[in-house]
């Protein structure tokens, strides 16, 4: 069936697609650097222009679902993505590679995970997922001299590839069982209960599996800090925020149509959960590589995640997008300062990795400073910044859902983070013995304004929590399984 | 018509998957990997025609032609991934790749 009426609800996919085609046309008559990078940003701002109103559940041909968590994710997505735009410039500027074609991926990419978060059925997520992961693999490993680039490219494409085929595996074998492609579908049944086949089980296994490598969530997680570190800082800012983003949507789409968390979902849940918040955060304790930290931290952060995931109804659902948006903010300005710090090299961009290399940045750069420092503590959940509100939230959530195990181990890791946060913090600030020169960047003008944003959004979701949870409860609702 | 038993159906799927699967993780050649994972993609695709045919439905073979078409653009980047690590390495064994690592795992 074709509904005229619904075609603007897709309107954002639409726009990036024209966008990404018009973008290639463009580098084809003229290769110019900043036409193309201003382009991709008027792009964006079109198609978030374009997020009209909320279908409320309508499916458009069964495919896709319009409703307030789709809307709300996909804003959040190409908000983040202008960001990453914006950081991109200044970071490719001196480069000697052809730059251009990396924006023509970032608008593929972006196309994938806005088209994710409103999947409702296993095709357009199979095909949003891909065009997601295809597109990252290029992104990773974009500076083609660069082998550490090369390499996370390589990792990243043999570990994406294989949990796509373990993903989809699994959900064929739900197809089996069930008949049913669609998620809407899968709901009415499983209100009528799916019989606990063993390959029914077996099916949603795999899928937890499959979204667990996507997640980086704790026995998938080893390709995380690899990848983080080789792939340039635009980049691993797009891996840590939205390819994670839209993939937790689905995930949170498809258990909420399965039905009610059956008990052993729900435990598989809980030791992933807790698994990740512990090794996470331990593991990132011994790193000296402030892009691998974030990787760690961010295994953990997904941890937490996946903690409001159980909680998982109403508040579990508002306490997640919260997060979410406190969890963007941080990985992005972190990302964001490593690439603006980085300097221009043989063969690609030298980026500052060890911690050693930010001794001192405070005497040097102060605003940089303070907004990494003011990161680590959202992080690290220190009140007055947007990350002690998300936690909070979280913990709530598992309050009222009874998850007492989840909410101490989130306690008892959240204290372990606190030390690492805290190095990164005190180096930032004590003097070094011989000063550290950092680069003059040039266009520093939209990317000191997009991290005063930053800056200003990190304390304003802190000190006031209410707009931003508003505006969460009024679109989010819970869906209808 | 002999119909055959869905468990029994679902085997071959099940055996050519284990088959990628192994073949990924016990291989060292990135382009024996690839190989292998278009087994693991094969395999999932053949899952999902025994259920079109099960249920009569043509769902599951649009899905079919998805997962090639996706499997085909992965191998694309793939291969020219796989080129570029061999003109800086000389070699296309994962183990080689070795740039990227925990600091304490270096010795």
């Amino acid at each position: 069936m074709w509904h005229q009426h619904l075609l603007p609800a897709l309107f954002p996919q639409i726009i990036l697609a024209a966008a990404s085609v018009l973008c290639l046309l463009l580098i084809a008559w003229k290769r110019n650097h900043a036409v193309v990078h201003l382009f991709t940003l008027l792009s964006l701002i079109l198609a978030l222009a374009s997020l009209g109103k909320i279908y409320d559940a309508t499916a458009v041909d069964g495919l896709f679902v319009i409703d307030g968590l789709g809307v709300f994710v996909e804003g959040v997505i190409l908000i983040a993505v202008f960001f990453i735009t914006i950081f991109s410039y200044p970071y490719f500027f001196q480069s000697q590679i052809e730059k251009e074609e990396y924006y023509v991926l970032l608008l593929l990419a972006t196309l994938g995970a806005t088209s994710m978060v409103i999947s409702n059925h296993f095709v357009s997520f199979f095909l949003s997922l891909e065009i997601l992961s295809v597109s990252l693999y290029t992104l990773i490993a974009y500076p083609k001299k660069m082998s550490a680039s090369v390499e996370a490219g390589v990792k990243y494409l043999i570990l994406a590839a294989v949990s796509s085929a373990v993903l989809v595996f699994g959900l064929g074998l739900i197809y089996v069982q069930t008949g049913q492609m669609s998620l809407a579908e899968l709901g009415k049944l499983a209100t009528g209960g799916i019989g606990a086949n063993i390959w029914m089980i077996v099916g949603l296994g795999l899928v937890i599996a499959g979204l667990g490598f996507k997640l980086a969530l704790v026995p998938f997680h080893l390709w995380t800090p690899d990848v983080y570190a080789g792939a340039p800082a635009p980049t691993s800012a797009f891996v840590a925020t939205i390819s994670k983003g839209s993939v937790f949507v689905f995930l949170w789409r498809l258990f909420s149509s399965v039905g009610t968390m059956s008990h052993a979902v729900q435990l598989i849940f809980v030791v992933i959960a807790i698994a990740s918040m512990l090794i996470g955060n331990w593991l990132a304790l011994l790193q000296q590589n402030l892009k691998r930290l974030l990787a760690y931290s961010s295994i953990a952060n997904l941890g937490y995640l996946i903690v409001a995931f159980v909680a998982s109804g109403e508040t579990g659902l508002h306490a997640a997008m919260f997060f979410l948006v406190a969890y963007f903010i941080c990985m992005l300005g972190a990302f964001g300062i490593i690439s603006f710090l980085s300097e221009p090299a043989e063969s690609g961009q030298q980026e500052r990795l060890s911690l050693s290399s930010y001794t001192g940045l405070f005497w040097q750069k102060p605003g940089l400073a303070v907004l990494l420092a003011l990161i680590m503590l959202s992080l690290a959940g220190i009140p007055l910044t947007a990350g002690f509100i998300g936690k909070f939230y979280v913990l709530l959530s598992g309050v009222y859902s009874t998850q007492w195990l989840l909410v101490i181990v989130l306690i008892l890791s959240s204290v372990i983070g606190l030390f690492y946060y805290l190095r990164v913090v005190i180096q930032l600030f004590s003097r070094p013995e011989t000063p550290v020169s950092y680069p003059a960047s040039p266009y520093a003008v939209s990317t000191g304004l997009a991290f005063l944003v930053l800056f200003i959004l990190l304390i304003w979701f802190g000190v006031a929590p209410g707009h931003l949870m508003d505006q969460i409860s009024q679109m989010v609702h819970m869906i209808k399984g | 018509m002999i119909s055959v038993p869905v468990s029994v159906q679902l085997l071959l799927p099940s055996v050519l998957f284990l088959i990628g699967l192994l073949g990924v993780l016990i291989r060292r050649n990135v382009i024996f990997m690839l190989m292998a994972m278009e087994i693991m993609l094969n395999a999932a695709g053949l899952v999902f025609i025994i259920g079109s045919s099960l249920w009569k439905q043509a769902d599951g073979q649009v899905m079919v032609i998805f997962i090639l078409a996706m499997a085909a653009a992965e191998v694309a980047v793939g291969l020219a991934l796989i080129l570029q690590v061999f003109q800086m390495h000389k070699t296309v064994d994962v183990d080689q790749l070795q740039e990227l690592k925990d600091e304490r795992e270096r010795g």
